[in-house]
């Protein structure tokens, strides 16, 4: 089964935005990343997936089901991790970590140990004490305490230093391969993707661009890196 | 489930306003050392329950949605109106600890009834306001009503309306039977907004 299937997905806003038609499709195990300027529809497509807003035609499957139908089952087996996440600056990490294990029936404490000392997060400070990095490093191990089939993040390495992100894209890559955790990587920086993304969908005002696996883009494009293919596409759209 | 979700809400609430509360429930032991028979003990518990109503509520749900964690809320495996109710729940664990731990104190049930109906009607108006809009002053809302009791409204009643003085003295003299229906308008209102919120985040 796949992890998640879209069918024609439409989502309009007051005739300014349309992102889709889109048709995806992600596999267990399977790295997608989504690639696109400002305003392309990443953050939309995400939020879709999860059920925070509703399609306007078209489906959506993520783990058999309809999202904004069964919000609540969705989620209690996947992990979302939202740009800029926001988190309780007033709790320290180990509060707010077992505020968020609460709500799922399968939180693994052994494994959000073991990841805060992988990622050298101190969980007994405060929150608002912590570095910007650190901080998305604790929400991260807030959306992966339950061992989620499916991963959806959204821009999760922006703003980090390079350190930190490659921690970051070595854990994914892990739990993607180890666990067949499923993740749908959205990204500015195609240097992420490069590394880690099986497929990549490229999106631009809401309209796909390409939508391939990254090796057969590399070897139709004949460009190792995303960024160049996704320019050369994107000329190739305007001009013919 | 609700159970569940509640107590883990109003857990994870007072870790973060743990200070505010204690600061706000010490406040209230000052009018009940100084006496509440006095105009100015009185005076005092009304204005710390006021106080405490608009504070809970702006903290349990405006601040959430303002810095950003509702959305954090909204993401988790949870439906919107249980999350509402859980934040009700919260709100009334804080109002009902500030009214009670020194109205204790009051030796009068009578009393303590009406402060502790006062203070869920207030909490819950202040609240719900949140909860229906994201406008900053929708916690005010109650409170211009409640200016309409502390006004001395008496006098004008007399000078305006003199039959309304008769009104005014009969809503007094029955005052547990007002304070036993804003206790029920609560229970509506909550059920009112957290059903708005509810479908507001379908949409």
């Amino acid at each position: 089964m796949q992890t998640i299937q879209t069918v024609r997905l439409t989502k309009r806003f007051d005739k300014v935005f349309q992102l889709g038609p889109l048709d995806l499709r992600l596999a267990p195990g399977e790295i997608l990343g989504v690639m696109g300027p400002n305003g392309a529809g990443k953050t939309t497509l995400l939020r879709l997936l999860w059920g925070l807003i509703r399609p306007d035609s078209g489906e959506i499957y993520v783990l058999g089901m309809q999202p904004y139908a069964h919000p609540v089952n969705v989620r209690l087996h996947a992990g979302y991790l939202s740009e800029n996440p926001q988190l309780y600056s007033a709790l320290t990490g180990k509060e707010f970590l077992r505020f968020i294990g609460e709500f799922y029936d399968c939180w693994d404490n052994l494994r959000i140990e073991s990841l805060l000392k992988q990622f050298d997060v101190d969980p007994d400070r405060k929150i608002e004490t912590l570095s910007k990095g650190n901080r998305i490093k604790l929400a991260l191990i807030s959306a992966v305490g339950h061992r989620p089939n499916l991963l959806l993040l959204d821009e999760p390495t922006a703003g980090l230093d390079p350190l930190m992100r490659l921690d970051i894209l070595d854990f994914l890559r892990q739990i993607s391969r180890e666990e067949q955790t499923s993740i749908i990587l959205s990204s500015h920086i195609s240097d992420d993707l490069d590394q880690i993304a099986d497929s990549v969908l490229m999106l631009a005002t809401g309209k796909v661009v390409e939508y391939a696996s990254a090796s057969s883009l590399i070897h139709k494009f004949g460009q190792q890196r995303m960024e160049k293919i996704f320019v050369t596409a994107i000329s190739n759209q305007r001009h013919p | 489930m609700l159970l569940r979700l509640a107590i883990n809400v109003i857990r994870k609430d007072w870790f973060e306003h743990k200070k505010l509360i204690l600061f706000i429930t010490g406040g209230m032991f000052l009018p009940m050392i100084s006496g509440v028979q006095t105009d100015l003990g009185r005076g005092m518990v009304a204005g710390i329950l006021m106080g405490a109503s608009y504070s809970y509520g702006h903290f349990c749900f405006y601040a959430e949605r303002q810095r950003g964690t509702l959305q954090l809320l909204l993401s988790l495996p949870v439906r919107p109106m249980d999350l509402a109710l859980a934040k009700y729940a919260s709100l009334y664990s804080m109002a009902l600890f500030t009214a009670n731990v020194p109205g204790v104190f009051l030796r009068d049930l009578r009393l303590l009834f009406i402060l502790n109906a006062f203070v869920v009607f207030l909490a819950t108006a202040s609240m719900a306001g949140t909860v229906i809009s994201e406008k900053p002053w929708a916690p005010m809302i109650p409170f211009w009503f409640v200016l309409i009791f502390v006004m001395p409204i008496q006098n004008v009643l007399k000078k305006y309306y003199p039959n309304g003085v008769g009104v005014y003295a009969f809503l007094g003299a029955h005052i547990v039977t007002i304070a036993a229906i804003a206790v029920i308008l609560a229970v509506v209102l909550v059920y009112v907004s957290s059903l708005h919120f509810k479908s507001r985040c379908a949409q």
